[in-house]
């Protein structure tokens, strides 16, 4: 690595530890809150027709009897709710990923420490221990992600954060200790690459949640859209 | 052994897992309303500082003042489009305009907390937001209960099979738990925007939710309920 890539790297893990930390203390006003709120907002103005349409055909069918008509009255209004409740601005809660956060900024001022002040980057040991922490905090983010679509709260509260804080320097320590002893695997040979696409991905992990987020609320709007206008349709026949 | 293993599996989950990231002993502050189930919340809620004095519903102004005021903790009522952070304007309610609480009524019922207890969950808000649907009669079966619901046309969502299977178990659950004999009103909330019934004592309903002021994008708009 010459001085001038350390320099940029330097550089990049700066923005990044401004946005990991942002997206910790900023969780209420941060701007990826704000792209979500106006994402959700956009969706309602373009649903909204159908449902009013579809309130309407279900006040209609308050006064018609028969089996067919039940079920339509029961599906009909099934995706009506669920469809206003994919399209509430309020939804547009970035708490939880606050975690992500945490553990981004702390890799990333991992990095910064060993890279930027001590200029450890030619020592192998050093190279080794960011590879492999930075693997085990990848996994981390990942069990968080998973973590998150199974925890229905959204709170966070500061005492518990420490606690996290101080088990990631704790995983920090077991995984130096084990980069000393040479007890890893080694997969790749080169340092370089590997480590700019493994810091690339830790760092900016909440951008990549963020956009899984809305290609999958994206992909639940259509559906229950779609399902809406056929109860719609049929309604009409 | 065995113990020795649990506690260790249960301080490494402390550690690790999310769940155990928020405040075990967290309760709601009592100006918040759980839209869902009370074990949850989102501790992201409004501040009620944020309730202007009056709010404007068509040409009628109206005096947040004088009604109980309380805060939308969660996101299971947005199907009825009552929305986290969201305020209610409440009126408290006595014997008799309890006893003669008819369909979509929103009210507010008190956390009965032995209830949660004996289920093992833990009771973080004191009251929680339903929608009524009608008050159970005295030794009704779940049979006639579903019948009288169809033929009175109350509620939509019970036309579907699943529904009524889910009904059909939380009408079993509930008689183990509370006295049928007594009124009981069945109400409605949400998860992930699919309906969920529930029963309670008419009794633990305290408050009727009048209006909804809703503080999106800078703006209150407010509905009446």
């Amino acid at each position: 690595m010459t001085l001038m890539d350390c320099v940029n790297l330097l550089a990049f893990i700066q923005i990044a530890v401004a946005f990991d930390f942002g997206l910790l203390y900023l969780h209420n006003s941060h701007l990826l809150k704000s792209l979500h709120g106006d994402f959700i907002y956009g969706h309602r103005n373009r649903v909204e027709p159908t449902t009013c349409c579809a309130c309407d055909i279900l006040k209609d069918l308050k006064y018609k009897h028969g089996f067919s008509v039940k079920i339509r009255r029961g599906s009909l209004k099934r995706w009506v709710d669920r469809l206003t409740f994919l399209t509430d601005v309020q939804q547009a809660n970035w708490s939880k990923y606050v975690y992500l956060g945490l553990c981004g900024g702390l890799y990333s001022l991992l990095s910064l420490v060993l890279i930027g002040v001590t200029g450890s980057s030619y020592d192998p040991e050093i190279r080794n221990f960011l590879l492999v922490s930075g693997e085990v905090f990848l996994v981390y983010e990942f069990f968080i992600v998973y973590q998150i679509g199974k925890v229905r709260t959204n709170g966070i509260s500061v005492i518990p954060l420490v606690k996290k804080a101080i088990l990631l320097i704790v995983i920090m320590g077991i995984v130096g200790v084990f980069v000393y002893n040479g007890w890893y695997f080694k997969f790749f040979s080169s340092f370089r690459k590997t480590y700019i696409v493994l810091l690339f991905s830790i760092v900016y992990f909440p951008i990549f949640v963020y956009l899984w987020k809305m290609w999958e609320l994206n992909r639940n709007i259509a559906k229950a859209k779609k399902e809406c206008e056929r109860w719609i349709k049929d309604d009409s026949q | 052994m065995n113990k020795v293993l649990k506690s260790i599996i249960a301080l490494i989950d402390d550690w690790i897992s999310i769940n155990s990231w928020e405040d075990k002993n967290w309760h709601a502050p009592s100006c918040c309303v759980a839209a869902g189930d009370p074990a949850y919340g989102s501790q992201t809620g409004g501040d009620r500082d944020n309730l202007p004095p009056y709010v404007r519903v068509n040409d009628e102004q109206v005096e947040t003042a004088r009604y109980m005021n309380l805060i939308v903790d969660g996101s299971s009522m947005s199907p009825e489009r009552i929305s986290n952070g969201d305020f209610l304007l409440c009126t408290k309610i006595g014997d008799e305009e309890r006893e003669n609480l008819g369909y979509g009524e929103h009210v507010v019922v008190k956390t009965d907390k032995d209830y949660y207890c004996k289920k093992n969950k833990p009771v973080r808000f004191d009251y929680k937001l339903r929608r009524t649907i009608c008050k159970v009669k005295a030794g009704e079966t779940y049979e006639q209960l579903v019948e009288r619901i169809e033929s009175e046309n109350l509620e939509d969502s019970i036309f579907l099979s699943a529904n009524k299977k889910m009904l059909k178990e939380k009408f079993s659950e509930s008689h183990k738990y509370y006295d049928f004999s007594k009124s009981m009103m069945l109400s409605a909330t949400y998860r992930d925007g699919e309906i969920r019934y529930s029963f309670h004592p008419v009794s633990l309903i305290e408050y009727k939710a009048d209006y909804v002021v809703s503080p999106t994008r800078g703006m209150n708009n407010t509905r009446k309920l």
